[in-house]
């Protein structure tokens, strides 16, 4: 019961960043090979949640281990780098912005 | 007080902000207030004066606003800054208190402390009381009102008050710099106050104040 309830709440967060997705491309956030890129993305992950086993048939190990175990725990510390990544980013970004701001505040002023 | 300017960081005050700049012009000539993108009447209200105003194009809170104040202020050649909150709650005496301690040139942080704590409700004034004792457990100096926003900073000194609180901790940056001034050990003077209940403060609710005790933790272990 779990698992199902699980899937059917990775897909409906799924379809939600996809409509996210798009809506930011309508807005012009990104341009048309982001927004299909990601939408790729989105529908990929749904399909493997759906048939996590698929991929097995596809892939072969030689392990005693599900390749869809694997991707998981890939997934996961990538989405853990990627989240630090942006952090970092958009940290730097806020102290540019805060600077730009105040200096031009302080330019305005001189320019009167 | 020529060697002194008061910075105002101002955020919709059309109520208060006319009566307040033309109290303290009774006593200081140079002024700077920096509003922050007030969308009110508050900028049309201080252009009228003779005050020096900048104005942020966008909010970015309190702690940016001293910012531009101070950048200002060192670039005007000013030896002090006394910051002073735009919404009434300081009296003048209470500022030229703090003004005279900044004229002796003594200190580095002047802090303007409220003794009295009875305007603030019960809950408050146990949260005022709480900070102020993990404070001196954390700093070893006894400071009642850590995040007063009267203060004097002598601009010599800035660069040891380089604070970072900003964004949904831009509220923080005045209890910062009085950690940033223990840690440092910078020559730090108390002069007492008393605060004016306004209708605009609303203090800290209990998320905040947890969030400010996660801050100074973090800020005395941070080199």
């Amino acid at each position: 019961m779990i698992k199902y309830t699980l899937t059917l709440f990775l897909i409906f967060s799924l379809l939600l960043m996809s409509y996210l997705t798009f809506m930011n491309y309508k807005n012009k956030t990104i341009n048309f090979f982001e927004n299909i890129f990601w939408n790729f993305l989105w529908f990929v992950i749904i399909l493997i949640s759906l048939r996590p086993k698929f991929i097995d048939n596809y892939i072969e190990l030689n392990f005693n281990i599900s390749v869809f175990y694997i991707l998981t725990v890939l997934s996961v510390i990538l989405l853990f780098i990627f989240s630090y990544l942006n952090y970092i980013r958009i940290k730097i970004i806020e102290k540019k912005f805060d600077k730009a701001i105040s200096d031009r505040a302080i330019e305005d002023f001189e320019k009167k | 007080m020529n060697n002194l300017v008061v910075i105002v960081p101002v955020y919709n005050e059309e109520k208060n902000i006319k009566d307040l700049i033309v109290k303290i012009l009774k006593y200081f000539k140079n002024i700077i207030v920096v509003d922050n993108s007030s969308i009110d009447n508050t900028v049309a209200m201080v252009n009228k004066l003779p005050v020096y105003l900048l104005r942020h194009r966008v909010n970015l809170g309190k702690s940016i606003s001293m910012m531009t104040g101070i950048n200002f202020a060192k670039k005007k050649g000013f030896s002090y800054a006394v910051f002073i909150d735009g919404d009434g709650q300081h009296k003048i005496e209470d500022l030229l208190k703090v003004a005279k301690e900044a004229n002796r040139g003594l200190y580095d942080l002047i802090i303007g402390t409220r003794i009295n704590l009875k305007h603030l409700n019960f809950k408050k004034r146990i949260g005022t009381k709480i900070l102020e004792k993990i404070f001196y457990l954390l700093f070893g100096k006894n400071i009642k009102d850590i995040q007063s926003g009267l203060r004097a900073i002598k601009l010599d000194r800035i660069n040891d008050l380089k604070w970072s609180s900003r964004g949904i901790n831009h509220y923080f940056a005045d209890a910062e710099i009085t950690t940033l001034a223990c840690r440092k050990n910078l020559k730090i003077q108390t002069v007492a106050i008393t605060a004016i209940p306004s209708e605009s403060y609303k203090g800290m609710n209990l998320a905040q104040g947890l969030l400010l005790i996660i801050n100074l933790v973090c800020w005395k272990f941070n080199k």
